[in-house]
């Protein structure tokens, strides 16, 4: 039963990134997935402190303003360094990461969370050493559940939208549609899946959930449901896979799950090199 | 007049990732000319001067250039890369800019000296940038820009000049100079000049010898005035049958 | 007080070859690659310490090294052989290898080995754990980088500045490549103790970041000012976000200093877009 709801709550999770993540690699949001994943450290300090209760709702609403924060920032400093956006991009998430860490070691008693978890996953009271337990799960399956609706009913509603913005941003201005409002609202719910599964993974894998599943997608599929479908797939066989060679080698299961998707997405980038007609790879 | 090849392709072939652009190709180059090379977007215009520059490795095939291969003569080639493979916000002046085509003299790691400086500005001076050799080249007009690529080019003084789309963005005066002294070097100097235009309205003014590609094939190729009819630039741009 | 001024000096030292090597990547594009290494040699770090199960920071720091080589490695082959972006294959990177650092990290710890409690320290840098051999080892390093740099600033620069050309003259661009990864690792390795791995790429970026906006805007935009004012801005940070740790025994230097150059870029960002609006 233990294992049954891990799976089910992590495996939530990591549907709800590898849907968003297909608009997030075909927008080269990639690395704002990382800049956002460490960005929102000081938002959840923050509504630790202020709720001092695990109250989900705040977190939430705290760590996605820091979200938008950090899109924000980073379209700000870019205007600054023109062509230049991926150091806008790094220095916007260090700044808010840093802050994040001075919060975390400066509050540690009143918020109960420590700097390493912050990285490793599982901050909320779970040592990642006991991690085969989660004795968190049922708490963590309503909030899956929520983040997961949310994002299904998104993509749903705006599935057109979001496509416009992808393919043509040009194209969609010009009809009339709101760019940067759509932007905002694919980073706001990146930031909100992206802080219910920090606990579960930490900062750093998160990315990989939303990235790594939509890129093996990528590679073989040929237009964006497709893609959306295979990568919920891969996604999917990628939690049960990895949490279960966790429990069996041992080690930490975040990272087995990472390193399972990794391996995944590297049989089928063979796959499909195999069964292409190989010419001549350069770029 | 006897015609002198100067580039001779056999058989090469080049692409990106899945797509393939030059399959099997070959074709020969005539010295002294201007030569165009006309085609729509896609049909390998860019990508036979990057093959020809080695800048994309060919899978078989040969390639020679004046009879040798490239590594041979390379002091003999100018390249003049297209204007968006540039990042402008690079901290470089003018001045430096033309430097660059002094490499073969200073090498990576040889002193600058002052005559080496006197030269740049020399061929500043000729595309008419002198004055604004110690400007930023981000200040720069693109009409300007290109001038100082040009300035460039002439610096490396080769005997063949591959220029790709070197009038994107230039203003008419501007492309009017730099045509005129591209000329000078084909006439007086007997230089070969290959040059990827998309202006189909200047083609017959400017070029002696046209190279008609789509879709990685030679549509047509010689003179100027068997080469640009109506009949063959419609056939160049015609989309797939 | 002794150790205030070795952490100090340390700091100097790593702020002199961050700005440096900051200035190409992102002139180069590639701020974020200097993220990704540092990510990518936790699993050497990893793997340097279960393999000799001694906490001593040369044997780490070439573990760290060769998985930082291999990160960038693997992210090149990737770029070269699949049609993904490269923000894409930046995070897939990023993140399998920091995976694989954390499970092996994991798996030492439930190996019970006491002496891995200091490994901790990479992630966000003790500074206060400097050593004078440390400082030796950030000097080399420093020096290394400064010198290079001197050497081969024609190399970078034609090589960044226009990639096609330099290939058509016959001039090695992917050594030039290999050149800077080789500054990279080497002054991420440098700073593991004092800043660790996560805020490294902020001193890369944002004094550089600073500076290239600077020289914008006093018209002086050229490699060497970039160079000085990007160390000049460093080492002012460094000296800046060290005193204040010290306020606050309790937190660790690396994000100190990153707060500091962070408020420092965001404020002259400021100031000067009101004077051009105005």
């Amino acid at each position: 039963m233990q294992d049954l709801w891990i799976i089910i709550c992590v495996g939530l999770m990591g549907i709800s990134c590898s849907i968003l993540g297909c608009f997030l690699i075909l927008r080269k949001m990639g690395m704002l997935t990382d800049a956002i994943a460490h960005s929102i450290l000081p938002g959840i300090v923050i509504a630790y402190l202020i709720s001092e209760s695990k109250n989900n709702f705040i977190i939430l609403l705290v760590a996605t303003i820091f979200g938008v924060l950090t899109a924000f920032l980073t379209t700000w400093i870019n205007r600054r360094l023109p062509n230049r956006g991926d150091t806008a991009t790094g220095i916007t998430f260090t700044f808010l990461f840093a802050v994040g860490i001075i919060l975390v070691t400066l509050f540690a008693e009143q918020a109960d969370i420590d700097q390493e978890c912050v990285l490793f996953g599982e901050m909320l009271y779970i040592p990642f050493d006991t991690l085969d337990f989660f004795p968190e799960i049922p708490r963590a399956f309503p909030l899956g559940l929520c983040v997961f609706l949310c994002v299904l009913i998104f993509i749903k509603k705006a599935y057109r939208p979001l496509w416009m913005i992808t393919f043509d941003e040009n194209y969609a201005l010009s009809v009339g549609i709101s760019v940067s409002l759509w932007h905002y609202l694919l980073v706001s719910l990146v930031s909100m899946v992206t802080v219910a599964s920090f606990e579960l993974v930490g900062s750093v894998l998160v990315v990989a959930l939303f990235v790594i599943p939509p890129a093996t997608a990528y590679l073989v599929s040929n237009n964006l449901k497709k893609m959306i479908k295979l990568s919920t797939v891969f996604g999917l066989i990628s939690v049960i896979l990895g949490y279960y060679i966790s429990v069996i080698f041992g080690g930490s299961s975040a990272a087995s799950i990472v390193i399972t998707e990794t391996l995944i997405f590297l049989c089928v980038l063979i796959f499909s090199k195999l069964t292409k007609n190989n010419f001549n790879y350069v770029k | 007049m006897t015609k002198q090849n100067v580039i001779i392709l056999k058989n090469i072939h080049v692409g990106y990732f899945e797509q393939k652009i030059f399959e099997d190709f070959s074709c020969e180059i005539p010295s002294s000319q201007m030569v165009g090379i006309v085609g729509a977007n896609g049909s390998g215009k860019s990508t036979l001067l990057k093959a020809i520059m080695g800048l994309i490795p060919n899978q078989s095939g040969s390639i020679e250039i004046f009879g040798k291969t490239l590594q041979e003569v390379r002091n003999r080639v100018a390249y003049l890369p297209q204007k968006d493979s540039i990042d402008w916000d690079f901290p470089a002046s003018v001045l430096e800019v033309a430097l660059m085509g002094l490499y073969k003299e200073f090498g990576l790691f040889g002193k600058v000296t002052k005559q080496h400086k006197e030269k740049a500005m020399l061929y500043l001076e000729k595309v008419g940038m002198a004055d604004k050799a110690k400007k930023q080249i981000s200040e720069l007009s693109g009409g300007q820009q290109q001038r100082v690529f040009l300035a460039r080019a002439f610096a490396q003084e080769a005997d063949l000049y591959l220029l790709d789309e070197p009038f994107v963005g230039v203003d008419v005066a501007t492309e009017n100079l730099l045509i005129d002294l591209l000329k000078n070097l084909v006439t007086a100097e007997g230089k070969t000049i290959v040059m990827v235009h998309h202006q189909l309205s200047t083609v017959s003014k400017y070029f002696d010898y046209l190279l008609l590609l789509k879709e990685g094939k030679i549509v047509k190729k010689g003179n100027i005035e068997e080469t640009f009819t109506e009949e063959n630039i419609q056939e160049t741009y015609q989309f797939i049958k | 007080m002794i150790n205030f001024w070795y952490v100090l000096a340390g700091g100097v030292l790593l702020a002199i070859a961050t700005a440096i090597v900051g200035v190409w990547l992102v002139l180069r594009k590639e701020a974020l690659t200097g993220d990704v290494v540092a990510h990518g040699v936790l699993p050497g770090v990893g793997m340097a310490f279960m393999l000799y199960g001694v906490k001593d920071m040369m044997i780490l720091s070439v573990g760290a090294a060769i998985s930082g080589f291999l990160s960038l490695y693997a992210m090149h082959t990737l770029e070269r052989h699949t049609k993904l972006k490269k923000d894409t294959i930046m995070a897939i990177i990023l993140s399998f290898f920091f995976a694989l650092g954390l499970w092996i990290l994991v798996k030492i710890q439930a190996s019970g080995n006491s002496g891995v409690s200091g490994l901790e320290s990479f992630l966000f840098g003790k500074a206060a754990s400097i050593l004078p051999k440390d400082i030796l080892f950030s000097l080399i390093s420093v020096l290394l980088v400064v010198f290079i740099n001197l050497f081969s600033k024609r190399w970078l620069f034609y090589t960044t500045f226009d990639t096609l050309y330099s290939k058509s003259v016959g001039i090695r661009t992917d050594l030039a490549n290999h050149l800077l990864t080789f500054m990279c690792i080497l002054t991420i390795v440098a700073g593991l103790q004092s800043v660790g791995v996560v805020l490294m790429s902020a001193m890369l970026l944002t004094p550089a970041g600073i500076a290239l906006f600077l020289s914008k805007k006093i018209k002086r935009q050229n490699l060497n000012t970039l160079f000085i004012l990007s160390i000049f801005l460093n080492i002012s940070v460094v000296i800046g976000g060290t005193s204040l740790s010290y306020l606050y025994p309790k937190t660790p230097t690396g994000p100190w200093i990153v707060v500091v150059c962070s408020l420092l870029a965001l404020g002259l960002f400021t100031i000067k877009n009101k004077k051009s609006n105005s």
